[in-house]
């Protein structure tokens, strides 16, 4: 590997240790130029020429890993893919994968598209649509109430042979009556909007209900796949884990979570550790970035993990004591 | 809706089938149970599962849920407030003491 610094100072060799450097030059650009293409990269930039990464270096590209707590799994399968390694689910997930990124894509689309003519089926418009045909049929009870009251004044008075008093109760009748019309017409406008939005929801139920199983189906895969590749590597990772700790520089890493424990378990509780141990178990050949303690020197960490390394200093600005 | 829920085995495989044939009926499947829209057909699908496995079919009929019609405003604004509270630790019980939001206890008495 050739790697010039953006001074124009040129590292080669399989083992380039940036960490004593003045120019602080951070893991994530070190990546990005691992990975950029040759002639995209404009001069006066980071600029590394290696082997192009291949399948396992984007979870593996660093260590410390982008995830805080990588997981056995998640790293074997990085582990798996660098050499080749084909889970048989891999052609069902590759399938499914597919099918759940149109799924998503056809969401998006519809949500993007004719916003006009689609009915909105958020739960706030559903809401509304429930609570207007609810104040409706309050409003309709009551005038019926109403109606029942003011018929049977008409009669009383009629009864009583009190002209005056019927026609006015009449007149509020017809009034009440009128109205009461109004508000059926406005309940059954209600009801019949409401009922609309709920075929529509229940549509886009139906959409979710396909997704969330295929997004399980997805899960599922992936699960017997890491499975898959945990039970082929374990007996592997734990002979590097093994290895790693029997290093001369893995009692100094006090700055690792499992501090200097020489308890193998609490060495596979560190993230740390475990990413080590799958990179020194995958078959790569891009470089990998080191930003973290256990060797004492680029050209070691080079020699143990079997890749060319590129060691920077810590992103988040603490001291590695031990590259001094 | 007709909810058509299934215990047993058997009711469950003829469940399934029914819903394999007649889709154009079903509203959800939820894995032993069905929701079946409201047709004469649904009926009679449901009541033919119904006469074939007994007792290990429980048919009910389901209405839309209106909170605005069929639930007091307190329990309502209750349930939006507690959602929205500080604190996700919070228990109920203690989001409500002191505040005019009613009490599980209260609630648990009083029917809709």
């Amino acid at each position: 590997m050739r790697l010039r610094l953006p001074d124009g100072s040129v590292h080669e060799g399989a083992a380039i240790d940036l960490a004593g450097d003045s120019l602080a030059v951070g893991v994530d650009e070190v990546v990005a130029a691992i990975r950029a293409d040759e002639e995209a990269d404009a001069t006066g930039a980071l600029r590394i020429d290696c082997p192009p990464p291949g399948p396992g270096h984007d979870r593996l590209s660093r260590v410390p890993v982008s995830k805080p707590t990588p997981s056995r799994g998640w790293l074997l399968a990085a582990v798996g893919r660098s050499r080749g390694l084909r889970s048989p689910v891999a052609d069902d997930l590759d399938r499914l994968e597919a099918r759940l990124a149109e799924h998503r894509d056809r969401a998006a689309e519809e949500s993007a598209g004719d916003e006009r003519e689609r009915a909105d089926t958020s739960a706030a418009a559903l809401r509304e649509a429930r609570r207007r045909v609810a104040a409706a049929g309050a409003d309709e009870s009551r005038l019926r109430e109403r109606v029942a009251t003011l018929r049977g004044r008409v009669n009383a008075h009629r009864d009583a042979g009190d002209d005056e008093a019927t026609a006015a109760a009449r007149d509020e009748l017809v009034e009440v009556a009128t109205e009461l019309s109004e508000v059926e017409t406005e309940r059954v406008a209600a009801e019949q909007r409401l009922s609309a939005l709920e075929r529509a929801a229940r549509s886009e139920r139906d959409s979710r209900e396909a997704r969330l199983k295929l997004e399980d189906a997805v899960e599922n895969r992936r699960r017997e796949a890491r499975a898959q590749f945990a039970a082929e590597l374990g007996a592997e990772f734990e002979a590097a884990l093994r290895d790693l700790e029997s290093l001369p520089a893995a009692a100094e890493s006090a700055d690792s979570p499992a501090g200097s424990s020489s308890e193998s378990s609490d060495l596979e509780a560190d993230p740390v550790a475990r990413a080590l141990a799958a990179v020194r178990l995958a078959d790569l050949s891009a470089p990998v970035v080191l930003s973290c303690g256990w060797f004492s020197d680029a050209e070691a960490a080079a020699n143990w993990l079997g890749v060319p390394v590129v060691r920077c200093r810590p992103s988040d600005g603490r001291a590695d004591h031990t590259g001094r | 809706m007709l909810l058509v829920v299934t215990y047993s085995q058997a009711a469950r495989t003829t469940l399934r089938n029914i819903c394999r044939t007649h889709d154009e009926v079903v509203v959800r499947r939820l894995g032993r149970a069905a929701l079946f829209d409201e047709t004469e057909l649904a009926a009679f699908l449901a009541l033919r599962l119904r006469e074939k496995h007994d007792e290990a079919v429980q048919i009910e009929r389901t209405e839309p849920f209106n909170e605005f019609a069929a639930v007091p405003d307190a329990v309502r604004e209750a349930a939006a407030a507690y959602e929205d509270r500080e604190s996700p630790a919070t228990p109920y019980s203690k989001f409500a003491s002191g505040t005019d939001h009613p009490s599980a206890a209260e609630m648990k008495r009083r029917e809709l």
